[in-house]
C-alpha cells in the first residue's frame, strides 16, 4: 500500500511539473476557464433578462450551473488521456496504467475544490451579504461530479487505448453536453416532453443538485443523487476492472 | 534470484501467436551474470520484460528477491515534456531515494550541463541515453537487465558507461541480452538460452554460447527448408 502510495504522489509531482510548473499561468488557466464562462454568460443575460431564473446574482446563477459541469468534464477528461500522456513512465515496472488515472484524477480532483471554492466564496464576498446555502448539497453535488468524472474517465482510459474511432465518437457525442445539461436556464422549467428525456443525462442532476446547495430555497423534484452515483458505478466499476486485468496490454502498447 | 514458475507467455506476430516460453520452471541464480541468448524473435527482450515485471505472464508467475532495475536499452523510461532534472526527480520518488541526491548524480554522471533542466523532447538520442544510464546507476540495483546496449553518447561515453557498469558487478548481477560475443564474455559468467519455448540455463558461459551456436546450425528457420524435404 504504502509503495502504491509513493508511485501516486511521484505521478501527482510529475503532473504538477508539467500543468503548473513551466509558468505561472499554468495555475491561472485552471482558474480563468471557468471564470470566463461564467463572465461571458453573465454578460450575455444580464443584456437578454432583468433578473436570473433564482435569486439576483447572474454570475452565482450561472457559477452553480457551470462549476458542476466543469468539474465532471475535466475529471473525465484528464483521466481518460492519463495512460497516453504518461506512457513513457509505464516503462517502470512499479507503475501501472490505473496508478496514472489516479494520480491524474487525485490533483484534478483537489485543483477543481479549490476552484469551486475559491469563485464561489468570492462571488458570496462579492454580494456583500452572507449567502443562505445547504453546505452539504453543495458537497454532495461536488463529490457527484467527480464520481461520476471518475467512472467515465476510468472506462474512456480503456477504451480510448483499445478504440480511437470511439474517442472520436465519445468527443462529438459529448460536444451538447454544455446546452443541454441545464447551465444557463433551469431544466426543470421546460415543457415535459423537453423535460423528461433531458432527465437521462446525470449533468442535469448534478447542476440542480448544486443550485439546491447554492440557493436554500430551490428545490428540483426530479434531482436524483441515486441516479447519478448508478451511473458513476457503472462506469467506474469495469473501468477499474479492465485497467487492472489488461494493465500489461496497456503498458505494452 | 528470480524464479520462473510454470510460466507460459505468447505474443502476438503477423497471422497469430507465438509461444515463447511454454511451462517453464527455471531458477536464475542472483550472483551470476547471465547472458540470454537465442535466434531472433525467439523472444529475448520479452524475456527481460517479463523479468522485470513490464510485462506479465499468461500463466504461472515469476518470483524476485532482489531490487531489480528497468530494461536498460533502446527506449528509457523519459517524460518527454518533463526536463531531466524532473525526470530523476519522479525514478528518485518511485524508487525511494533522496531526489536531490539522485540529481546530483546525474547532473555529474550525465554530463548534459544546462540541458538537465530543458524537457527531454529536445534532447538528441544520445543524450537521452546518457540521462537514462546515469538514472539507472543513480539507483542501486541489485540485478540490472540490459537490452542490447550498454551506455550511449560517444566512444569515450560508452566506455564510462561500460567501466561503471563492471564496477557495479562487484555487488550487483546483471541480465544481458546481447549478439555481440565480445560483450557477452567480457560481461557474463553464465547464460541461459531460449528456444522453441524451452529455457536452458548453463553454469558456464561457454557452454551456453556453444548450445546457442548448435540451435541456429541444427534447427534453421522453417521457411528456409526446401519444400520437397518431407517428400525427399
Amino acid at each position: 500500500m504504502s509503495t502504491q502510495l509513493r508511485i501516486l504522489f511521484a505521478l501527482m509531482m510529475r503532473e504538477m511539473a508539467t500543468r503548473f510548473g513551466r509558468s505561472a499561468g499554468g495555475f491561472a488557466w485552471a482558474f480563468l476557464e471557468p471564470v470566463g464562462y461564467i463572465a461571458l454568460l453573465s454578460a450575455v443575460f444580464i443584456l437578454l433578462s432583468r433578473a436570473p431564473p433564482l435569486g439576483h446574482s447572474f454570475p452565482l446563477f450561472f457559477a452553480a450551473g457551470f462549476l458542476p459541469f466543469f468539474v465532471f468534464r475535466t475529471i473525465s477528461s484528464v483521466t481518460a488521456t492519463a495512460i497516453r500522456f504518461n506512457q513513457a513512465l509505464l516503462t517502470y515496472p512499479s507503475v501501472t496504467p490505473l496508478d496514472t488515472a489516479l494520480a491524474r484524477f487525485l490533483l484534478q480532483f483537489l485543483t477543481t475544490a479549490l476552484v469551486c471554492l475559491t469563485i464561489l466564496a468570492a462571488l458570496w464576498a462579492w454580494e456583500g451579504e452572507w449567502p443562505v446555502i445547504r453546505p452539504l448539497y453543495l458537497a454532495q453535488a461536488f463529490l457527484l461530479a467527480a464520481m461520476l468524472g471518475l467512472g467515465i474517465g476510468l472506462l474512456n482510459a480503456v477504451l480510448f487505448s483499445f478504440s480511437p474511432t470511439w474517442e472520436r465518437v465519445y468527443s462529438i457525442l459529448t460536444q451538447p453536453l454544455f446546452i443541454i445539461s441545464g447551465i444557463f436556464y433551469l431544466a426543470d422549467l421546460l415543457p415535459p416532453e423537453v423535460r423528461d428525456p433531458l432527465h437521462w443525462n446525470p449533468v442535469v442532476h448534478l447542476v440542480a443538485l448544486m443550485r439546491m446547495g447554492v440557493f436554500a430555497a430551490y428545490d428540483a423534484p426530479q434531482a436524483d443523487p441515486l441516479y447519478v452515483l448508478g451511473i458513476a458505478a457503472f462506469c467506474l466499476l469495469p473501468g477499474l476492472f479492465f485497467l487492472h486485468a489488461w494493465r500489461a496490454r496497456l503498458t505494452e502498447q | 534470484m528470480i524464479r520462473l514458475e510454470n510460466v507460459t507467455k505468447e505474443y502476438p506476430v503477423p497471422g497469430g501467436r507465438r509461444r515463447i516460453l511454454d511451462q517453464v520452471s527455471l531458477t536464475l541464480p542472483g550472483d551470476r551474470n547471465i547472458a540470454l541468448l537465442g535466434r531472433n524473435g525467439a523472444g529475448k527482450s520479452t524475456l527481460l520484460r517479463l523479468i522485470a515485471g513490464t510485462v506479465e505472464p499468461d500463466e504461472g508467475r515469476i518470483v524476485r528477491d532482489a531490487r531489480i532495475s528497468w530494461p536498460l536499452g533502446h527506449k528509457g523510461g523519459l517524460h518527454g515534456t518533463l526536463t531531466g532534472a524532473q525526470n530523476a526527480a519522479f525514478v528518485a520518488r518511485i524508487y525511494e531515494r533522496d531526489p536531490a541526491e539522485l540529481l546530483a548524480f546525474v547532473e555529474d554522471f550525465a554530463e548534459l550541463g544546462e540541458y538537465i533542466h530543458v524537457p527531454v523532447s529536445r534532447y538528441s538520442t544520445g543524450m537521452r541515453g546518457r540521462l537514462a544510464f546515469g538514472l539507472s546507476m543513480g539507483i542501486d540495483f541489485d540485478t540490472y537487465l540490459v537490452d542490447e546496449i550498454i551506455g550511449a553518447g560517444d566512444a569515450r561515453f560508452r566506455a564510462k558507461c561500460r567501466d561503471w557498469l563492471r564496477a557495479r558487478l562487484g555487488r550487483a548481477n546483471l541480465i544481458m541480452v546481447s549478439h555481440s560475443p565480445n560483450m557477452i564474455r567480457s560481461f557474463c559468467n553464465a547464460g541461459a538460452v531460449i528456444e522453441d519455448g524451452q529455457l536452458f540455463f548453463y553454469e558456464e558461459i561457454e557452454d551456453a554460447i556453444a548450445s546457442h551456436l548448435l540451435n541456429l546450425d541444427l534447427r534453421p528457420r522453417r521457411r528456409r527448408q526446401p519444400m520437397t524435404e518431407g517428400a525427399a
